[in-house]
């Protein structure tokens, strides 16, 4: 049984290799993509407003947004700041409008402070789970510094009281005391705080739209089968049409990954070296696999049903790469989703490239793990199940009539 | 070898191809299937070769039925399509491996690939790119595949059209051999001629029953039609030349061919007297003995089918 098996792969190996054309789409292709769109991304987004950084602030006293000092923290450097009225929705605020942390300010809090009196409550400082730890750090050097501010400047107006003396003056003139940090717990939803820089949105976006290009080196081969006779005299062998259908998914596997480990590497070494940002990947780099492999099963699975379905290359090629184009675009391969309107966003929200795109950018840019990658994966598999029935029908019935 | 009880089969669009059809090949004939398009041969081949389900009736190849032990019989028979069954971006050689490795009971690849090649005359291009073989060997390579499981029975599916007459040739004296080695072959060609000089028995199929069966040479020779003549000649023949026989309306000429209907045995003796002083050489004469394409045509109408 493995000989059959080796005996298939061999030959569908040899054949893909001998199709330049299809290795150029597969390989070349979204080598340049990623290249150019890199380093063309950036350029766009530079120094940009509204691309720095979102908090969100609440004074649970209101009057305290009117205070002097409180302006300072609504001018954070680096961050663009925007206020709400109560800490009610919390959660949701941080998640819906893409916020990076939301500040808390307690009632009393400047009052008390100006007054030199004791606090009752320290400022809470809530983060995304997405946040990484230079923002997080950057964000509460910033906290600290107003606070700091505040407090040298009632210090400079009046004595230095006992008790500030005896709760030493180092972590008082810091404003350390002052700050409690929290993370916000992701639950069922996913949270997208965080944009991806080019490197991030372009590797794995146009990896994901070349995976799904083994649509024309799939069928090509699988049409000049049936039109030669070929899978005729296949379906007159002993042999069982697992086999064959098999056969055609593992070459493709194989090619899919090593699109992947290429396209990776690409954004990690060939982009920095052309002045892009290089793309980096932490710990939990190895779910790139199995995110890597769920796409790649389903790109064969769609691939395999249309091979089945229709009957010349032309057909394969319009349908294969029209389909592709149009879940590309809608996915967020093209277009990256967090530009889209809302509409747009809930329609990209049924791509299956969109579900890989979301895979990978769980992996690459929320540090997530395998548990997070898991909806992702089990969408995209549910859906190569069915492709693959289909066309597994349709290749039992082919040649029949 | 072939035995086929009560056939019944019809296609998903519900079209009758075949109802209450039977037919018997002798294990080791070479089997000639003849019929206009549409016939029903290249359905019946698809049901013999299992890729299509007989709807009731039974099918058996060597006493067993086909649906029961499909691929211990698939593994006997091979199969020869009309189409050049290969990959053209593989060689030759490269096919053949592909090819054989797919039957698991075969001991020893290699040796079959070597004498399908050598059988069919492909030494020497092994390690060609199989598409751009030359129509003959395309033909050549496509009847090597059939024959790495050296088959009990081979099933050949027009395997003459389009090459040039040396292949045409070369293909049918590898078939011969085949045949005189044991092997039962079902051959179907619309090439009456082909089917006249190699097969010993046939079937003529129209509209998905039998018209005509039976042994070529009995057939031919039991028409009523028994002053029919056929002359075959060296070089071609002038009409300038038969211009003095009395019954030159009767005779058909075409290039070193003439055939017609005579009245009696001496009209032929006179024609070919008239040939002899035109200085022709006569190849091949037949008299009281019907032509195979005379007789297909008779049976099927000569009416264009689709």
């Amino acid at each position: 049984m493995i000989k059959l098996l080796l005996n298939i792969l061999n030959k569908e190996f040899t054949l893909v290799l001998k199709d330049i054309h299809a290795l150029l789409v597969l390989f070349i292709m979204p080598m340049a993509f990623i290249l150019v769109m890199s380093l063309a991304l950036p350029d766009t987004e530079k120094n940009e407003e509204k691309d720095r950084p979102k908090i969100g602030l609440i004074f649970q006293q209101a009057q305290d947004s009117q205070l002097a000092g409180s302006q300072a923290l609504t001018q954070l450097a680096g961050f663009r700041t925007q206020k709400y009225s109560n800490k009610n929705k919390l959660r949701e605020n941080i998640i819906n409008d893409q916020l990076i942390a939301m500040i808390v300010v307690p009632e009393n809090f400047i009052h008390l402070l100006q007054k030199n009196e004791p606090i009752d409550n320290n400022m809470e400082v809530y983060y995304s789970p997405s946040t990484p730890s230079q923002l997080r750090f950057l964000l509460m050097a910033s906290v600290r510094q107003v606070t700091a501010l505040w407090q040298l400047e009632k210090k400079l107006k009046s004595k230095v009281s006992d008790s500030f003396m005896q709760q030493g003056l180092k972590d008082k003139f810091l404003g350390v005391s002052l700050v409690n940090e929290h993370e916000i717990s992701i639950g069922e939803e996913k949270v997208e705080a965080k944009q991806p820089s080019s490197v991030q949105q372009s590797v794995p976006a146009w990896l994901i739209f070349s995976m799904f290009f083994v649509v024309i080196p799939l069928s090509t081969t699988f049409i000049v089968e049936k039109q030669h006779g070929t899978l005729q005299r296949l379906k007159t062998m002993p042999i069982a049409d697992g086999y064959f259908i098999f056969g055609k998914i593992i070459p493709y596997i194989i090619i899919n990954l090593i699109q992947t480990l290429l396209m990776f590497l690409v954004g990690m070494y060939l982009v920095p070296a052309v002045g892009g940002q290089a793309l980096q990947l932490s710990d939990n780099a190895w779910l790139l696999i199995p995110m890597s492999l769920s796409i790649s099963i389903l790109a064969i699975s769609v691939a395999m049903l249309i091979a089945v379905r229709v009957n010349t290359t032309d057909q394969a090629t319009t349908i294969g790469g029209v389909t592709n184009l149009l879940l590309a675009v809608v996915g967020g391969v093209m277009v990256p989703t967090y530009v889209m309107p809302e509409v747009m966003k809930n329609i990209s929200a049924y791509s299956p490239m969109n579900w890989g795109l979301e895979g990978f950018l769980t992996i690459l840019l929320r540090e997530g793990s395998f548990v997070d990658i898991i909806p992702e994966m089990l969408k995209l598999l549910a859906l190569s199940a069915v492709c693959l029935m289909f066309a597994t029908i349709s290749y039992k019935h082919l040649l029949r009539d | 070898m072939i035995s086929i009880r009560n056939l019944k089969f019809a296609y998903s669009d519900n079209s009758v191809i075949f109802d209450n059809f039977n037919l018997e090949i002798e294990a080791g004939s070479l089997f000639g299937l003849i019929g206009p398009n549409g016939a029903g041969k290249s359905t019946l081949i698809s049901l013999i070769t299992g890729l299509n389900s007989v709807m009731s009736g039974c099918i058996k190849v060597d006493g067993k039925e086909l649906s029961s032990s499909r691929d211990e019989l698939l593994s006997q028979l091979s199969s020869v399509p009309q189409e050049y069954a290969f990959y053209p971006k593989l060689t030759v050689l490269q096919n053949l491996n592909f090819f054989c490795r797919l039957y698991k009971n075969i001991q020893h690849p290699e040796l079959n690939i070597y004498k399908a090649v050598e059988l069919t005359g492909l030494t020497g291009y092994q390690h060609r790119a199989a598409g751009k073989l030359s129509g003959g060997l395309k033909r050549r390579l496509n009847l090597a595949i059939g024959l790495l499981n050296k088959p009990t029975l081979l099933i050949l599916d027009e395997p003459t059209v389009g090459i040039d007459p040396q292949s045409r040739h070369f293909i049918l004296a590898a078939i011969k051999q085949l045949n005189k080695e044991g092997t039962t072959i079902l051959y179907t060609s619309h090439y009456m001629e082909e089917i006249e000089g190699l097969c010993d028995t046939i079937a003529v199929i129209d509209h998905g029953k039998i018209v005509l069966s039976g042994e070529l040479d009995k057939l031919l020779l039991s028409s009523t039609d028994n002053n029919k003549f056929y002359i075959k000649t060296q070089r071609s023949i002038a009409k300038s030349e038969i211009a003095a026989c009395e019954f030159k309306e009767q005779l058909n000429t075409q290039n070193n061919k003439i055939e017609g209907e005579l009245n009696n045995a001496e009209q032929l003796t006179e024609l070919l007297a008239l040939l002899a002083q035109s200085g022709h050489i006569i190849e091949q004469v037949e008299f009281g003995k019907q032509s195979l394409e005379s007789m297909y045509f008779d049976l099927t109408d000569k009416a264009v089918r689709e």
